[in-house]
């Protein structure tokens, strides 16, 4: 890298270059004093350039000093995030405890009546008995509640946050300039890019760990469709409900929330099944369920276990979309216009 | 009732609406008189309201026609401020709305006004009673009471039975009578009809017309109807006013319009009307004479058309006008025949 010590040499600062250079190694090359031709010259990237100025930082002292800086800041971080958080852990914590402890003669009746009073169609209750007599069958019940439970956790926050949210991106749109962005990059974020800030802030063994992790995942179809179904609403019907003289706050619960409800209904279903996804990959940061049978299997190249909770997953996805689907197919039909 | 002059309810004064990037600025040009070509050309402003100066009586129907784009439904949104105006004044009893703020804005909409839409605009999530509902619900009235009251509007319009149905499982004749309901019972003593019947068949849109004049009637409510039907407006209206352009080219008694178009533009829409059926009596006679008359009197209330069928087509008879047992004039056949040719033939 001879080259670009000479142009520190020629602009003086060879001095100000070798400052730090007590400990330095010198290649074999410089050793050797090669000459390198100009078509040989790399890029003047940091390392290129802290081989010839040791000076200048390498690139992997600027993923250290991010690492230092997230270090740093993570004290008061947690301090503000912790309290915040911690409802989310306990939510978790109680609805994990209290549906795995309930037993199995009690707890699947109660879920078949809610699929009946959501769907009223025993077509669909009758596929979610077969499908709990299978899990109850290979002993996977205990790991389905699990991944059930914080599936049913993380949508119901999620659609408690997110439709306020998409409200405010729907009267809005300066809020709605601002939101869109983030959510663009909660959906094209992979999804195991979440998990490296949470696990610098949280205890690995911290539910509010996954439980964030999934609702930053799964909470964007429910706000972009709130956002679009409040959108969306007849304009013909908002005038009407502004020349009768209606408030704003008439107007978004008489009118643009049951108008807006099949597309919301649409988002909670899609947040319902990325909840379910995100809940598999967050077994990597201690969440309980069928993904840790899953990881069992990748880890210990166990391809039966592997298998079966594969399996199982695909099961849960399949009774979550059918219940949730012809809830709101019951709701569409309901307001036809 | 057209022989007392009628109170002013709403009087719009000097009301200007441009559409675009930079409204008010245009005022000035719009004070000098420039024209809604030249001014879209030159500054791609779109002029919808120019100098609108109008009067609408209390109790009567006050139709609003024009073609598409005249400006008509645009209009009637400033009365209830659904669109703002560029400037103007829209004195409702004397007071100017344009100074109200937004709760004495909300008051005036849920208390005074009502609207029946083109498109009908029902709640579809609605039962046909709730949607009649509406107007109680906003201001927040006992519910027994609004819908014993609501229950008999629908009953009024003939959607008895209907109550529970949704908008969807309805025809549009039925759904703009739950429309018609809906503002009816508000109470309001102002409605606004903006095209209520132009998404309607003939036949339906006949009845409703039908409908709405044997409603008005018993409410003397004062009604603002839109409409791009000559046929509508010369039906339902007290007052005739007809928009070109966003401008008022003639307004007055529908009879009189008809017999005196002021404008070319009249002219030509009146021109396709059957005149023996829309003119009265009371608009071709002679005032108080005291002729002599071969035959015994009519009302003056009858169209021409049931006059030449009284008269048997004879054109040399000739009848005492009466109006509530007064004579109030006389008329001859030939007259009759005089006022059927139109006007742009008669003047040529």
């Amino acid at each position: 890298m001879l080259s670009y010590e000479n142009i520190f040499d020629s602009l003086g600062l060879r001095e100000w270059c070798d400052e730090s250079q007590a400990n330095s190694l010198m290649s074999l090359s410089q050793l050797r004093g090669d000459k390198i031709e100009w078509w040989e010259l790399p890029f003047p990237s940091l390392d290129n350039l802290h081989k010839a100025c040791s000076a200048i930082p390498q690139t992997r002292d600027l993923t250290a000093s991010l690492e230092t800086g997230f270090l740093a800041v993570r004290p008061s971080l947690r301090l503000v995030l912790d309290p915040l958080t911690q409802p989310l852990s306990w939510a978790l914590d109680y609805t994990l405890l209290f549906f795995t402890t309930m037993p199995w003669w009690a707890l699947v009746p109660l879920i078949l009546l809610v699929t009946q009073f959501v769907t009223k169609s025993s077509r669909i209750t009758f596929l979610v008995a077969i499908c709990f007599v299978f899990f109850l069958f290979i002993d996977h019940y205990t790991y389905a509640i699990q991944t059930l439970s914080i599936i049913f956790v993380c949508t119901v926050l999620c659609t408690l946050i997110g439709i306020p949210i998409g409200i405010l991106m729907s009267k809005n749109d300066a809020a709605q300039r601002m939101i869109t962005p983030v959510l663009d990059m909660l959906q094209t974020l992979p999804t195991f890019v979440y998990l490296i800030p949470l696990i610098f802030l949280f205890k690995i063994t911290e539910p509010k760990l996954y439980g964030l992790a999934i609702m930053f995942y799964s909470i964007v179809p429910v706000i972009r469709l709130t956002n679009l179904g409040i959108r969306l609403v007849d304009k013909n019907l908002i005038e009407a409900a502004d020349a009768y003289g209606m408030t704003a706050r008439q107007r978004l619960v008489n009118v643009e929330i049951p108008l807006a409800l099949p597309n919301i209904m649409a988002g909670v279903n899609q947040t319902i099944m990325m909840s379910l996804a995100m809940v598999v990959i967050a077994s990597l940061v201690s969440a309980p369920g069928l993904g840790t049978l899953v990881l069992d299997g990748i880890n210990n190249l166990r391809l039966g276990v592997g298998f079966v909770a594969g399996f199982g997953i695909v099961v849960l996805a399949v009774i979550l979309d059918r219940i949730s689907k012809t809830a709101l197919a019951r709701i569409d039909e309901s307001r036809k216009i | 009732m057209k022989t007392t002059s009628p109170n002013v309810k709403i009087s719009i004064r000097k009301l200007f609406k441009v559409f675009g990037e930079d409204p008010v600025n245009i005022l000035p040009l719009l004070y000098d008189g420039i024209d809604k070509a030249e001014l879209q050309k030159s500054s791609g402003h779109v002029l919808a309201l120019n100098n609108i100066n109008i009067d609408i009586f209390d109790g009567l129907i006050t139709v609003i026609m024009g073609l598409s784009g005249s400006g008509k439904s645009t209009l009637v949104r400033h009365m209830n401020r659904l669109i703002e105006p560029t400037s103007g004044k829209i004195l409702m009893d004397g007071n100017d709305i344009m100074d109200y703020g937004e709760y004495e804005l909300r008051q005036l909409r849920q208390n005074r006004m009502s609207m029946v839409f083109q498109k009908f605009a029902l709640m579809p999530h609605q039962t046909v009673l709730e949607n009649t509902l509406m107007a109680p619900i906003v201001r927040g009235e006992n519910l027994e009471k609004a819908t014993e009251n609501g229950l008999r509007w629908l009953k009024r319009v003939d959607l008895e039975g209907s109550e529970q149905a949704y908008p969807h499982q309805l025809s549009g004749g039925m759904q703009q009578r739950v429309g018609l309901a809906r503002a009816l019972t508000s109470n309001a003593e102002i409605m606004l009809m903006d095209e209520a019947f132009s998404a309607l068949d003939p036949l339906i849109r006949t009845s409703m017309q039908d409908l709405l004049l044997q409603l008005q009637q018993d409410l003397h409510k004062t009604i603002i109807h839109i409409t791009h039907d000559l046929d509508e407006a010369l039906k339902l209206a007290d007052h005739l006013v007809i928009l070109k352009d966003g401008f008022v080219v003639q307004q007055g008694e529908p009879q009189h319009i008809l017999l005196k178009p002021s404008d070319p533009y009249i002219e030509e829409f009146v021109s396709d009307i059957n005149r023996a059926r829309v003119l009265k009596i009371r608009s071709v006679m002679k005032k108080g004479s005291r002729r002599k008359v071969s035959h015994g009197s009519v009302n003056a209330n009858i169209s021409l058309e049931t006059l030449i069928a009284i008269a048997e087509g004879d054109t040399s008879r000739s009848y005492e006008v009466e109006d509530g047992g007064n004579t109030i004039g006389t008329i001859s056949m030939q007259e009759v025949f005089q006022a059927l040719v139109r006007y742009d033939i008669q003047h040529k």
